[in-house]
């Protein structure tokens, strides 16, 4: 197992030079260039000094270079563990990027662990009892949820819970000139912000989860082992939890692997309703202001995470499932 | 072990298990339901074998599951060692499971994937609290799986490490470790092939003397079930419509669709080739079964009292029933 976890690290690295390459390719096709924002022109200014100072800032960041001497420096830069620096925060791009990033993660990952927490037992429970005005209800309401646009929803949220009935606050991670008095109090206090905009997300992702578990679990219980499990004479929870969910659980762990980037990676839309600083409005600016190495660092960064999450995949698979072999 | 006439195992009085289509026309819906059994009646006694034979989608596994109450039946009543289990609810059948077992058709899909060798047999003597975790579980796991043609070492082994016999051996010693009075086997070794076929047969028919075991044998390879049985059922559409000892009921078979079936054996002798009947048409639906007598669309003895009257099942010989009109007349077919 180790053997084949480290073989299958190696075979990753020609695969992440090759997506570098066309990551850097594909960020320098685009139209535009750093200096026009970066450089700004003051209305005193020439339009000659004002194509100097751009030209100054491309011979210093080294954009006058040709394309594969460029893409050679920013590599090795980034072997060495150098991502560059964010032209917009005038900072190194993982301090610059890695608040936000915390925050999108503290957001994901209760969004990741309460959608799987809700969705499982409401998806078993919907296959043992098929057809069931609970199974009907479900179905129905995930459908709904994953219909309904989060922009929509989390504006709706917010009338409700903040403006009307003033439960949760209306936006943001923590409120404003509020000195946490101890560490409980801090995270309460993020807490409650994150109480709308996770809602938002676990509606939204509950519908295909759900019917994941559900379907995965239709299918088990149609198989002859679960009719072997019942003439033992074994109890009906011992058959559903120990024969069926135990062999439903296999599809169900690719979901949960697939989720991992999504932990990084943020959501956008959601984030920009609710304020929340998170990763997903840093990379919209970046790519806006053709920031590129916030860009090229972040793609990379979903990348490798990508390519992780599809190895934590595989190894999982061989964990759960004894007819997989890894080799 | 003789058959002992004076203890009944199974006694089933005119079963019938309906499962219902779904069918919405424009006008509302009407509910409709596939007769998989339509009142059969059949007494099982202690250490014999009855062979169940027909067509595919005739009922066979469904009164194997039903009898069992893996399936609910819809009406009807199934005595088992003399208590009715008819309506008994599931968690008082529970306990009676020990002794009345199944061996599912599909080596491959009828064992856990994640489950080995050893907790497939034990799980069941752990649940009904026979055998308590450890030591002597697994000792006496090792004894049903040597009994049953299966060495120690694979105890560990996943079910996807074996092959089809050796799966069946399985499926035999989990029912076996139980230590059950009745076990049907419902296709036991369709699924094998024939030389493994023979094996699990001679292992089944060992273990049924050793452990004084009853067996409903369910299978549609004619062969099969007269190496196996002492008394022969042939099913049709649903209903029984012959029962006799197997000897009988291969010489003097006197249902035309048994007749009929058993021309179908294929035989090695050039010199005593028989005449195979041919039944035109294919097997009707049971949804809406042919009135009188079910058989009457395919039967070449069919007369209009068959499509009116549904034959009665009666004793023509000794421990030989049959449901049909004309039986004498059954000898004339295929001459």
């Amino acid at each position: 197992m180790l053997k084949y976890i480290v073989k299958r690290i190696l075979y990753l690295i020609p695969v992440i030079f090759v997506i570098s390459i066309i990551l850097f390719a594909l960020l320098n096709l685009m139209p535009g260039s750093p200096e026009q924002f970066m450089v700004q022109c003051a209305p005193n200014q020439s339009q000659e000094q004002c194509n100097q100072a751009r030209e100054d800032f491309r011979i210093r960041n080294g954009y006058d270079k040709p394309l594969p001497t460029q893409y050679v420096l920013w590599i090795t830069n980034v072997i060495q563990g150098d991502l560059g620096e964010s032209s917009r925060f005038n900072m190194p791009v993982a301090d610059a990027v890695g608040p936000f990033i915390k925050n999108s993660i503290i957001l994901n990952a209760w969004v990741l662990v309460m959608s799987f927490l809700i969705a499982i037992p409401i998806g078993i429970l919907s296959a043992v009892k098929r057809y069931s005005f609970f199974d009907n209800f479900w179905q129905v309401f995930s459908l709904l949820g994953i219909s309904m646009p989060s922009f929509f929803f989390g504006i709706l949220l917010i009338y409700l819970f903040s403006m009307t009935l003033q439960w949760t606050p209306l936006s943001g991670m923590i409120t404003t000139g509020y000195q946490a008095p101890n560490i409980f109090a801090h995270w309460w206090d993020i807490f409650k912000h994150m109480i709308l905009p996770s809602t938002v997300l676990i509606i939204g992702s509950l519908a295909g989860t759900i019917r994941y578990v559900r379907s995965a679990m239709l299918d088990i219980i149609r198989q002859d082992y679960i009719r072997t499990a019942r003439a033992k004479g074994l109890s009906e929870r011992v058959v559903i939890y120990s024969h069926a969910f135990r062999n439903a659980l296999i599809p169900v762990v690719t979901l949960v692997a697939f989720s991992i980037p999504a932990l990084f990676s943020g959501s956008t839309i959601t984030e920009s309703i609710f304020q929340w600083p998170g990763i997903g409005q840093v990379l919209i600016r970046a790519l806006n202001e053709q920031d590129f190495s916030v860009v090229l660092a972040m793609n990379m960064f979903y990348a490798m995470l990508a390519l992780l999450a599809n190895l934590i995949m595989d190894v999982s698979y061989a964990l759960v499932d004894p007819r997989v072999k890894l080799s | 072990m003789a058959i002992d006439k004076s203890k009944v195992v199974i006694e089933i009085n005119d079963l019938k298990k309906y499962f219902p289509v779904k069918s919405s026309s424009f006008f509302g819906k009407n509910k409709m339901w596939v007769k998989a059994n339509d009142g059969v009646s059949l007494k099982i006694y202690k250490g014999e074998t009855v062979g169940l034979v027909g067509e595919s989608g005739c009922g066979k596994s469904t009164l194997g599951r039903t009898i069992l109450k893996l399936l609910e039946p819809t009406d009807g009543q199934i005595l088992f060692n003399g208590n009715d289990i008819t309506h008994m609810k599931q968690r008082h059948i529970r306990p009676m499971r020990t002794d009345m077992q199944i061996i599912f058709q599909d080596p491959y899909s009828s064992l856990d994937p994640k489950m080995t060798v050893g907790q497939i047999i034990g799980e069941a003597l752990t649940e009904h609290n026979i055998y308590k975790k450890g030591q002597e579980l697994e000792d006496y796991i090792i004894s049903v799986m040597n009994k049953c043609g299966l060495d120690d070492y694979m105890i560990h082994r996943y079910p996807h490490q074996f092959s089809g016999g050796q799966r069946q051996r399985i499926g035999i010693a989990r029912s076996l470790a139980l230590n059950p009075d009745f076990i049907v086997c419902d296709e036991a070794v369709s699924a094998l092939d024939v030389s493994i076929q023979s094996q699990v047969l001679n292992l089944l028919m060992d273990l049924k003397d050793d452990n004084d075991l009853t067996y409903l044998f369910i299978s549609h390879d004619l062969s099969v079930v007269k190496h196996i049985s002492d008394r022969i059922g042939v099913m049709y559409l649903g209903d029984l419509v012959e029962l006799a000892p197997s000897n009988d009921i291969y010489v003097d078979p006197k249902h035309p669709y048994t007749k009929a079936l058993l021309s179908a054996i294929p035989t090695s002798d050039v010199e005593k080739q028989k005449k195979r009947i041919i039944l035109p048409g294919g097997i009707p639906s049971n949804v809406f079964p042919p009135s009188g007598c079910k058989f009457h669309t395919r039967c070449p003895l069919a007369t209009e009292k068959c499509k009116q009257e549904v034959p009665e099942w009666r004793e023509v010989a000794e421990d030989h029933f049959v449901s049909c009109h004309f039986y004498e007349k059954t000898k004339t077919m295929g001459n």
